[in-house]
């Protein structure tokens, strides 16, 4: 079992607000972040993976991947360039895996479109695709149900419930995640 | 970081972009070889069309200060914008990341340069124009640039896709401020609005009238672009994503 993350004296400065976490310490497999607009789940989930700068300590997150959904997807490559160029990219996404999650999501006959003529939904599947397919975490998974149907929501689930490794979401939509066992948190 | 800048030349440019590129210098390079003349000797005919699109290139991105910059900025800011990279993040270093975009830009910046001087040595090659094209026939060769120019200003906006409201946007800034201001115009019948540009772009070169010279030296414009290039690497490498 992986060491719990801790979080001390989190705080991040936007222009006119902040986001504050006095202490949060987050345990489990998978884990599922709660809270209203604004609470902060996204700046959390980011500062996690050092996209962010912050005050305060985080521990146990290094090597996190960050998939959210506003993730630059280059549109003039198609799915299967792109996924050859992810492949490239790192030894961390073995192209066996890629071609999994191609087929969890259900993507083989978008192989050949391009990015840009992609749907919302299926564009979110290729930006999960990218995310998973990197071996190494924890994954912070913001928002994943994100313009996906129902069969793509449920491959996700189960997905996410045969993965090892840890696994954080934020998400609003808590009823697709009752079927896998998970410690859910409210910011 | 070699398959990094290939994504992002392709990110930037498009796959209809590559084609006009790899079109352009196809074209240009067999301009070149069967160029005009064919009772001259082949490295004469070399060397003449290299002179003329080397002093032309010149005076070229003289005249096209401002339409550079657009373009230039323009890719900058589709590279180093506000775009997510968080694909990228995952599998690589904010560095290398900054520096692939870098070495992208430069990749970007010389194949602009370079596809003008292919276009200029066919025009010079192939086009009636070029016994009147030589920078020493002024106004002629100046226009025929300017053609050239607008053309290729034109077929970018057109093969652009999205970014084609950018470049039309680029493209009366650029027939404003660069064929018009750069004209020696004459004053008493001059428009108001274009004496007004001239007097602001065309006539001020402070720097070239003697007194701060060494600005424009090529040290102090290496150390210059230098000190830039590390302070663009600190916020890149402090900023949120």
């Amino acid at each position: 079992m992986s060491s719990p993350i801790e979080i001390k004296g989190f705080k991040k400065r936007y222009r006119k607000t902040m986001v504050e976490i006095p202490s949060l310490r987050l345990e489990g497999r998978l884990i599922v972040l709660l809270g209203a607009n604004g609470s902060g789940k996204t700046t959390l989930l980011k500062a996690m993976a050092g996209l962010l700068r912050y005050e305060g300590r985080i521990t146990n997150t290094e090597q996190a991947i960050y998939v959210g959904t506003d993730t630059h997807i280059p549109s003039t490559f198609t799915v299967e360039e792109y996924c050859r160029f992810l492949a490239t990219m790192t030894k961390d996404a073995p192209e066996s895996l890629l071609r999994k999650l191609v087929r969890v999501f259900s993507l083989e006959g978008e192989m050949k479109k391009s990015l840009g003529e992609l749907s919302q939904g299926n564009r979110q599947k290729v930006n999960l695709v990218q995310g998973l397919s990197a071996k190494k975490g924890p994954h912070l998974i913001d928002e994943p149900f994100s313009g996906l149907d129902k069969a793509a929501r449920r491959a996700l689930i189960d997905h996410l419930a045969q993965r090892t490794g840890r696994i954080i979401v934020a998400t609003h939509e808590l009823s697709f995640l009752a079927r896998v066992p998970s410690r859910r948190y409210r910011l | 970081m070699k398959v990094l800048v290939g994504y992002f030349l392709r990110d930037c440019l498009g796959g209809r972009m590559v084609f006009l590129t790899g079109f352009l210098f196809l074209v240009g390079t067999v301009f070149f070889i069967f160029s005009a003349r064919p009772t001259d000797p082949f490295a004469t005919r070399v060397i003449d069309a290299e002179v003329y699109a080397g002093d032309y290139l010149f005076a070229s991105m003289y005249f096209l200060r401002f339409t550079s910059l657009f373009l230039i900025a323009t890719l900058g800011a589709h590279l180093f914008g506000d775009r997510k990279d968080h694909a990228l993040l995952a599998r690589t270093t904010r560095r290398r990341l900054f520096l692939a975009k870098s070495v992208t830009m430069v990749l970007l910046g010389l194949s602009f340069v370079l596809i003008l001087y292919v276009v200029l040595v066919a025009v010079y090659a192939f086009t009636p124009f070029r016994h009147a094209a030589g920078l020493d026939t002024g106004m002629a060769g100046v226009l025929l640039g300017h053609v050239v120019h607008a053309s290729l200003v034109t077929i970018l906006a057109a093969l652009g896709g999205k970014k084609a409201g950018i470049y039309l946007v680029i493209l009366p800034g650029y027939l404003f401020a660069d064929l018009l201001c750069d004209f020696p115009l004459d004053k008493s019948s001059t428009a108001p609005p274009v004496f007004f540009a001239n007097a602001i772009f065309a006539n001020f070169h402070p720097l070239a009238d003697g007194g701060f010279g060494f600005l424009t030296s090529y040290p102090f414009l290496i150390f210059f672009a230098s000190a830039l290039f590390v302070g663009a690497l600190v916020i890149h490498e402090a900023s949120d994503f």
